[in-house]
């Protein structure tokens, strides 16, 4: 299989990569090196099937917050649209985040937070929620943080 | 889940994106799979990216401080990197379009991850306890019965083995030069 990493310079990613190339696959890794770091990716430079794309999924302008909300929507819908395009199955590293601060212990991935996002109103409820989390995102000193 | 809260860009760009991907599974009929990854750690991680393993690896080999947000007793789950890597190979190769949770359900409290990290870096830090930021969950941790019995998968790398070989590497970093003005 020919595999596209996004975000391949990352921690997870660039394990991921590895693991794919191990397995025999052809991996093409993608990454602006925003977060990602190249040294993650050194050993595999010059590896006959391995390829490095300097590319940012979202190609728009940086400042935390909105980086955060571009790469998880322009970014994923980017990546979707290649998928699409190439009849690729598609992975999304999505994250335990999406629980919130759980009421249920432990998490099922039955488990809504508050708002199910894959359910068939997902789309129109999380769309709402975006923008209130863009907006707020523009606002200066909100920075994003992760765990 | 507060949306405008400091930490509702990172949730809700996730939240958006499986929805976003669901979609186009439902629209388009493309293949998608929806990964939930729990705190991973290890090798490679950024040594000033703010996750808590990374930070007291850190703190300890350097011999400063250990910060303790909040009591210390609000809990996460820590998976090894190579575990996490493995349970998304095979999410990816055979699984289904619903969402999978792929994390390690052993849970810690934070002091007793800095106490893991204290023993298996033999440093002397002092733990110190700082005010716990806005929206910070008290407990995170993932039911894995789906990736058990639909993948045959589970974590087999333990906290105190993951912990020895992530400060090996931030060992290895530290000597090379990389972490002293990071």
């Amino acid at each position: 299989m020919r595999i596209l990493i996004t975000g391949a310079a990352g921690f997870l990613g660039s394990h991921l990569a590895d693991r794919f190339l191990a397995d025999g696959h052809e991996v093409v890794g993608m990454d602006n090196f925003i977060t990602g770091r190249p040294e993650n990716l050194a050993h595999l430079m010059g590896h006959e099937r391995f390829r490095f794309v300097r590319h940012d999924v979202s190609q728009f302008i940086f400042v935390d917050g909105i980086q955060t909300l571009k790469v998880g929507s322009l970014g994923t819908h980017n990546a979707l649209g290649v998928a699409k395009a190439k009849g690729a199955r598609f992975l999304l590293a999505s994250t335990s985040e999406v629980y919130g601060d759980p009421l249920v212990h432990p998490q099922p991935e039955s488990y809504w937070g508050h708002v199910n996002p894959v359910g068939p109103r997902g789309v129109y409820d999380e769309a709402k929620r975006f923008a209130e989390a863009m907006t707020m995102a523009y606002e200066p000193c909100r920075p994003a943080r992760g765990l | 889940m507060n949306p405008v809260g400091p930490r509702g860009v990172y949730d809700e760009a996730k939240r958006f994106a499986e929805a976003m991907t669901m979609a186009y599974h439902r629209a388009h009929g493309v293949d998608t799979r929806i990964l939930r990854i729990f705190n991973t750690y290890g090798p490679r991680m950024r040594p000033r990216d703010g996750r808590v393993v990374s930070n007291f690896i850190v703190q300890a080999l350097r011999g400063e401080p250990i910060t303790i947000f909040g009591t210390g007793e609000q809990t996460r789950s820590f998976c090894y990197c190579l575990d996490e890597v493995e349970g998304i190979h095979r999410l990816f190769m055979h699984g289904d379009h619903e969402p999978t949770n792929i994390g390690n359900p052993n849970e810690f409290t934070m002091k007793e991850l800095a106490e893991v990290v204290l023993r298996v870096t033999g440093s002397r830090s002092e733990v110190v306890y700082r005010p716990l930021p806005e929206d910070d969950p008290k407990q995170r941790r993932p039911d894995i019965t789906k990736a058990r019995t639909q993948l045959g998968w589970e974590p087999t790398v333990q906290l105190e083995e993951g912990v020895r070989r992530t400060a090996e590497y931030f060992r290895a970093e530290l000597e090379r030069g990389a972490l002293a003005t990071a």
